[in-house]
């Protein structure tokens, strides 16, 4: 194990070494994404940048699902966008299958997004609705200039559990789960290698949210898909993921692979976050503590010194004046915990039972 | 502070608090009659969590618009029921004593603090207005009450944060803004319709640990309206599950989760994701998707995606009936399978 502590707090290349062998599918290293405060009437000058991303790195490898989960504004979002290249990345490197998306032009990245695919929170906003199922699926096919057969269609329809005679209608006159079921075929139309899975289920009603997430995992499984699950949902995440990272306020705070980040999470915010999530089993909520943070996320503008998470962090307020200072003026970096990957960006990680007990 | 007594409406100390009797909810649509509350029945008393359990459509917001008179009619219709509130007729009480009681004695908090906020006002003025509406106060009173509100509900700087305008305030503060207007008139009972749903995690473990003490502090009754069994797990100690517009279950926050009896609630309860789980192979999933309500199937309204369904389920609505203890019910033909195989999924 070359897990040596490095300076910067992005261990991409050092996580992939506990990981099962051969190069990643998806290699994130590095990823900034800052978005200019610009203000002015007629000449517009730039007083100051949201650090939406201020560098991630991580690894997918082939056939596995790593799940970003986070709060709103954490950068989780931004962080998928960037690397499919939505948005422009401000720097960083993304490795698709060993080619680095950041510096493709624009008919080879076109190219590119063959295999590389988004699925979207809300289906209904991302359908267009004045156009037939059999349209907006077949318009994937022409704009990368595949040929279509006849059954095309039908059978893409078919794996995703929707009958033939749904082609010709509107997007209107589908459910939500059924328009979700759309958007993955949709998705999965060209045989892409990587899919960013953006919050698929939480739009959708608790009894449907199985049958999509059951779909999402067969596909992975006959398709050999390599996923990167956005998600705020804990639950559906434990379920779903290999590998787990938690961001806060730009920045991946832990990485670990699930059941390990579960059982034993190091970071306070990881633990915070897992002890807010209600668990439907009454009689172990009743015994089971929740930390309750004080306050709200810190302004991305203007993030706090140090570590991020200390206005927010209650081992922070147990601290001694002096360890505190460490907190204030010092970025902890990224550092291994334990085995297997286990990272935490935490001064004083310690692991805290908070799913159980 | 404002009682019960000084609003000229005779109110029955030993009633219950609050009473919903076979309330049912309708509207003509061109597509139909949409029944969304069809012959409801519930009661909620001083310092109880009553959780109303059900996906989109189930009915679950429209009956807690209704006890606060925000369903209009037309174009709704009432074909049947009444609301009490200390055995006393919301629904035959003339308007001008309904408004008295409303704000008053129940108050409600929505899913979307920036909708219910008013925009072009501050918030310290619209909680004042809250006050004065119910009090006869003056409105320095009624700004120093706004001011302790705000201070009680967990807002730093409230003195700043009162002349403040609702873009300004966190979705967190923000709905701790609309708990405070709420408890205005220290309610007796709070309804909260998704009180969390649009929040984080973190700032959800917040805003119950608040409803919790503001329940303590104060005795109140709340009724909670939500989609997550995760947040009832842990909150309610009643709980009423709906389904195409009526109770198919209803008991004990224990009985619903470790022993129910209808097929509808069992498979939620299959269905879910556990984060304290490991890997499960596959969840379990209930086939199908809810009915439209202008088109519910006949007899029992699950029985399409029910796998226990038998012809007996086409035939009749099945009655809510009591299946065990006192007041576990369940409308259920098959609640005896039912609870078999849900002793076989515990004993997994």
């Amino acid at each position: 194990m070359s897990e040596a502590v490095d300076p910067v707090g992005n261990g991409a290349a050092q996580i992939s070494v506990s990981q099962p062998a051969g190069t990643p599918m998806i290699e994130v290293t590095d990823l900034v994404k800052h978005f200019p405060i610009r203000s002015g009437v007629f000449i517009k000058r730039t007083i100051g940048h949201v650090k939406a991303v201020d560098g991630v790195s991580f690894a997918v490898h082939k056939g596995q699902t790593v799940a970003l989960v986070g709060e709103s504004g954490c950068g989780k979002s931004t962080t998928a966008r960037a690397i499919l290249r939505l948005i422009e990345p401000t720097s960083g490197r993304v490795e698709l299958d060993g080619v680095d998306v950041t510096k493709l032009g624009k008919e080879k990245l076109r190219q590119a997004r063959r295999d590389m695919q988004i699925i979207f929170q809300d289906p209904y906003a991302s359908l267009n609705p004045r156009m037939t199922i059999r349209q907006i699926l077949s318009e994937k096919y022409q704009l990368m200039g595949v040929a279509i057969k006849k059954s095309t269609i039908s059978d893409l329809l078919d794996t995703v559990g929707l009958a033939e005679e749904y082609a010709d209608r509107y997007p209107h006159e589908f459910s939500g789960g059924q328009r979700q079921r759309i958007g993955i075929a949709r998705a999965i139309a060209l045989n892409p290698k990587f899919v960013v899975l953006d919050e698929p289920v939480s739009a959708l009603d608790v009894s449907i949210q199985a049958q999509i997430v059951n779909l999402l995992e067969d596909l992975q499984d006959e398709l050999g898909l390599t996923y990167l699950f956005i998600a705020h949902d804990l639950s559906v995440v434990r379920h779903i993921s290999d590998r787990v990272a938690v961001m806060y306020l730009g920045g991946i705070v832990e990485i670990a692979d699930r059941d390990e980040l579960f059982d034993r999470p190091h970071h306070p915010y990881t633990q915070a976050l897992i002890s807010a999530v209600p668990i439907p089993d009454p009689k172990l909520e009743r015994i089971r503590e929740t930390i309750v943070l004080r306050g709200d996320v810190p302004n991305p503008a203007n993030p706090p010194s140090g570590c991020r998470f200390r206005t927010r962090c209650w081992k922070f307020e147990q601290l001694s004046e002096g360890e505190r200072q460490r907190c204030i003026d010092e970025r902890p970096a990224l550092n291994p915990v334990s085995g297997s990957g286990h990272r935490a960006a935490c001064h004083y990680a310690a692991v805290r039972e908070v799913v159980r007990a | 502070m404002a009682s019960v007594d000084d609003l000229d409406i005779d109110l029955d100390s030993s009633a219950p608090l609050l009473e919903v009797r076979d309330l049912r909810v309708h509207f003509v649509t061109d597509r139909g009659v949409v029944k969304a509350v069809d012959g409801v029945s519930w009661m909620v008393n001083e310092g109880e969590t009553l959780a109303i359990v059900g996906e989109s459509g189930s009915g679950k917001s429209v009956s807690a618009m209704t006890i606060l008179g925000l369903i209009q009619s037309p174009p709704a219709t009432f074909p049947s029921g009444d609301i009490f509130l200390r055995g006393k007729s919301l629904m035959k009480m003339p308007e001008k004593q309904q408004r008295k009681l409303r704000g008053r004695e129940i108050a409600m908090i929505f899913q979307d603090p920036l909708t219910a906020l008013n925009p072009v006002f501050r918030v310290g003025d619209q909680i004042a207005e809250m006050v004065r509406n119910h009090q006869k106060v003056s409105k320095v009173v009624a700004r120093r009450r706004a001011l302790d509100l705000l201070g009680e509900v967990g807002i730093p700087n409230p003195a700043v944060r009162l002349n403040q305008y609702p873009h300004e305030f966190s979705g967190g503060m923000r709905q701790r803004a609309m708990i405070a207007m709420a408890l205005a008139n220290d309610p007796q009972v709070l309804l909260a319709d998704e009180p969390t749903t649009a929040l984080d995690v973190t700032v959800q473990a917040q805003i119950m640990a608040l409803l919790v003490k503001l329940q303590e502090d104060r005795n109140t009754a709340i009724v909670l309206i939500t989609h997550d069994l995760g947040v009832v797990a842990s909150h309610a100690d009643r709980i009423n599950v709906m389904y195409a517009g009526r109770i198919v279950e209803a008991g004990t926050t224990d009985e619903i989760f470790y022993e129910p009896r209808h097929a509808y609630t069992f498979g939620l309860l299959s269905s879910l994701a556990r984060m304290d789980h490991r890997r499960q192979e596959r969840l379990t999933p209930i086939k199908g998707v809810p009915p439209s309500l202008a088109n519910v199937p006949p007899g029992c309204p699950f029985h399409p995606r029910c796998r226990f369904a038998t012809e007996a389920c086409v035939v009749a609505v099945p009655r809510l009936e009591t299946v065990s203890g006192n007041g576990h019910l369940a409308a259920c033909v098959h609640s005896d399978q039912v609870g078999m195989a849900n002793e076989e999924r515990l004993a997994q």
